[in-house]
């Protein structure tokens, strides 16, 4: 009689994925600035995610999906750095549409950086919990965020000017 | 909360809102196109997301499709009747990723995800 509530558990874990899907395809495009490359690291951390849905332990499984997701897309942005130097692809037309400062702001902060900086900014998360989900020291999170923000500060105010 | 950060967040929400979000349109996996950008080809991967939907019932197979999708199934490892949660196939249908749930509930996974490359062209 306890296979039911384990399967209805399971089944919501994977209803509560097929959800995030979305937010993490964005926050994946925003992170790699590249939306193919972005929807390959969403759709690769939906299999992990389900594949190993059995080490979730429960809490937030929005930073366990962040954690995967984080993790594939820098490994990605490593092996292209490796093998094919840095990508030459285009801005896309919905960054360069909604907000091309901020945009080409964002491009000169490094991507561990840029991560930590939508976390703390958007999912508000502490720079503890960042540093579990991008696995850096505090310190080092504390770190990124301060110049993230003051190189952000700089370019956007020299761009109101 | 300062106003910079205050105007940083609401900046970001918006562009992040902005970004595409890869969102699975309804074609059936077993049409569609392979997605190239550079050098490269990744074959149907972009089509998990189709078949993650099957889990929540949102798309199903259309019906004249059924027979030959779930004879692709048997024909990959897939018992018959098992409840599939997930799969990956490439642009003729042909599947090498099924997650499917077992009688007993488990979920068990045949083959993985794999990215094809097709060469640089030559200097």
């Amino acid at each position: 009689m306890e296979l039911a509530p384990a399967l209805t558990t399971t089944h919501d874990l994977e209803q509560e994925l097929v959800a995030l899907y979305p937010a993490l395809a964005r926050r994946m495009a925003m992170v790699l600035r590249d939306p193919d490359i972005a929807q390959d690291i969403a759709q690769s951390t939906m299999v992990r995610a389900l594949e190993h849905r059995r080490r979730f332990n429960g809490g937030d499984l929005r930073a366990w999906v962040y954690t995967i997701g984080l993790r594939l897309a820098f490994n990605e942005l490593r092996r292209r750095r490796t093998v094919q130097g840095r990508s030459s692809a285009e801005e896309p037309t919905w960054a360069m549409t909604m907000d091309p400062d901020l945009w080409v702001a964002l491009a000169a902060i490094e991507p561990r950086a840029r991560a930590a900086l939508f976390l703390s900014v958007l999912d508000g998360y502490t720079h503890a919990e960042i540093g579990r989900i991008l696995g850096a020291p505090e310190g080092t999170v504390s770190s990124w965020l301060s110049r993230a923000k003051d190189r952000l500060r700089s370019a956007l105010e020299e761009d109101d000017r | 909360m300062t106003h910079f950060h205050a105007d940083l967040r609401a900046r970001l929400l918006r562009l992040e809102a902005a970004a595409p979000d890869a969102a699975p349109d309804a074609a059936p996996a077993a049409t569609a196109a392979p997605r190239t950008h550079g050098k490269r080809t990744v074959a149907a991967v972009g089509l998990l997301s189709l078949a993650i939907l099957a889990s929540a019932g949102v798309f199903s197979e259309p019906a004249q499709s059924r027979a030959t999708y779930e004879s692709r199934l048997r024909d990959f490892g897939v018992p018959a009747g098992a409840e599939v949660v997930a799969f990956a196939s490439d642009a003729d249908g042909n599947f090498f990723m099924v997650m499917y749930r077992d009688s007993s509930g488990q979920v068990v996974t045949l083959g993985g995800v794999e990215r094809l490359h097709t060469p640089p062209p030559a200097p």
